[in-house]
């Protein structure tokens, strides 16, 4: 995916990104995002409010980094607790993959 | 199965979350750390021992209810999970044996927000966790709550690499409150005054259902904020001790001092936590598909809020020069019937400075253009000319039906 990549606020003791992805987000981030061992988790609350979309939420293992997105938006925005910066580098391979 | 706190403790008609007849509201780190400090700054009150008895007040008979209720729990366990995953923090309780002893915790809620919002502190300021710790131990052990003590010797706010806490058989060292009284909750009448086109009530039951529970730090990162699951009796409790003791020192001038700092939590909070919400992917990806006008984004955000645990709020009008909200059992006056009675005056201040604050946000602020949350933001949506007024029509802690706040340009 192509996509440009902001920080958008200082909060805490984390870094806050967002990215806007070129295109719409669609269903294979989960498989990306797996691959990489990231853990996925997902709200569809579709059956209740037929016009929301499926939120999604990337978590790694020590849920460390957060990135929340939603399949057919194009924003996903990061969260990530400081001194783990690197754990960005692997999320950003998960919009990188192909 | 282990424990999980989401599991049917929220009531969609009365639009409480209430475990163990503890009612629980969520609220974000700008406005736990804010309302302690307003409260601790003014040092003509002894405020640490009612901040302390006030959350062991509510843990100690939120966790005795339950463990009467459910003679097999997993005592230590259960106090341990309700504290992580209402966002506080990491508390393990296998540290304590019935004598007490000492817990180390790396992580907290309220040292991460004080932090935050004012750097450091030259004192330990866990009392919320504090108060938890010792009413949790007092329940798990079957002890009486005046024969337990608890002290914070480090705190990470101050720059301590970990919370310690010291638990302790002895006379207790914190504020012990009158037993609370049961108090109806009332009907919530069916209409709620939404636009035809506008599923409020579905928007509610949507946001109530997302998974809102502390990570394995136990701390709850959404909407740009940390938020809690906080006890509403806890923040009624520091309040209104805080109102009842300033009022005690300085006689009737005392409400309005204090209305004054907890209206103005109540700004720090709209503009926060609802502020966070409104331009958050969550907004974006279940609700802004269904808003067609301003107006609709005080439908839906008072809808939202009805989602927090905080009772029914509701719109009865709204322009971009007025509003009328109507809240059935807000959590303040709830609180304040229980602990107290009957009030004199109205006390639903968060709600006041909330109702306002979501006014200010959509007319004066357009949220609705994502704008970023700074200080000097705040200050243009709370400070300046253009700034909404408010004022109660009614509040249920003094008798009446329902709370009504009526909110205007000036």
């Amino acid at each position: 995916m192509e996509y440009s990549k902001k920080e958008i606020k200082d909060c805490l003791n984390r870094k806050n990104f967002q990215y806007v992805i070129e295109g719409l987000i669609d269903e294979s981030i989960f498989d990306k995002a797996k691959k990489r061992s990231f853990n996925v988790q997902i709200f569809d609350a579709r059956h209740l409010l037929k016009s929301s979309k499926v939120l999604f939420k990337i978590v790694d293992e020590k849920e460390i980094l957060y990135a929340t997105g939603a399949i057919g938006l194009d924003i996903i925005k990061v969260s990530c607790a400081k001194g783990n910066l690197h754990l960005l580098d692997l999320f950003e391979e998960v919009l990188d993959a192909k | 199965m282990g424990f999980n706190l989401l599991e049917g403790n929220y009531n969609l008609d009365t639009h409480r979350f209430v475990l163990a007849d503890e009612s629980m509201v969520l609220h974000c780190h700008h406005y736990n750390a804010f309302l302690q400090r307003s409260i601790q700054d003014a040092e003509y009150i002894d405020s640490k021992p009612f901040l302390i008895g006030a959350s062991a007040e509510a843990a100690f008979d939120q966790l005795s209810a339950l463990f009467k209720k459910n003679i097999d729990l997993d005592r230590s366990k259960v106090a341990s999970e309700i504290f992580r995953q209402a966002g506080f923090g990491t508390l393990d309780f296998s540290q304590l044996d019935k004598n007490g002893g000492t817990l180390k915790s790396n992580s907290s809620h309220y040292a991460v927000a004080w932090k935050a919002k004012f750097t450091s502190s030259n004192e330990a300021v866990n009392h919320f966790a504090s108060g938890y710790l010792v009413g949790s131990f007092a329940a798990i052990y079957n002890h009486d709550l005046k024969s337990v003590s608890v002290v914070q010797s480090a705190c990470m706010a101050t720059g301590a690499k970990e919370d310690i806490f010291i638990v302790s058989l002895t006379a207790s060292n914190f504020s012990i409150f009158e037993k609370r009284k049961a108090v109806k909750i009332q009907k919530v009448p069916e209409d709620t005054w939404s636009p035809n086109h506008l599923p409020v009530s579905v928007i509610t039951k949507t946001v109530a259902a997302m998974p809102l529970l502390g990570d394995i730090n136990g701390l709850l990162p959404v909407f740009g904020v940390y938020l809690t699951r906080m006890y509403a009796d806890y923040y009624n409790r520091i309040s209104f001790e805080f109102e009842r003791q300033l009022t005690e020192l300085v006689g009737e001038n005392g409400p309005m001092v204090s209305s004054s700092l907890f209206i103005e939590a109540g700004h720090v909070c709209a503009f926060n936590t609802f502020g966070g919400i409104m331009t958050s992917v969550e907004w974006d990806s279940l609700i802004k598909s269904e808003l067609k006008s301003k107006e609709d984004w005080v439908y839906a955000m008072v809808a939202c809020v009805s989602s927090l645990g905080w009772g029914t709020w509701t719109v009865r009008d709204v322009s971009e020069k007025s509003a009328s909200f109507e809240i059935f059992n807000d959590y303040e006056s709830i609180g304040y019937q229980r602990m107290y009675g009957k009030s004199d005056h109205p006390i639903s201040y968060l709600a006041l400075g909330a109702a306002a604050g979501i006014m200010d946000l959509v007319y004066l602020g357009d949220v609705i253009d994502k704008p970023e949350f700074t200080e000097e933001f705040y200050t243009k949506l709370f400070k300046s000319d253009s700034t909404f007024e408010f004022e109660f029509e009614s509040n249920l802690a003094c008798g009446d039906p329902s709370t009504k706040i009526r909110v205007f340009r000036k």
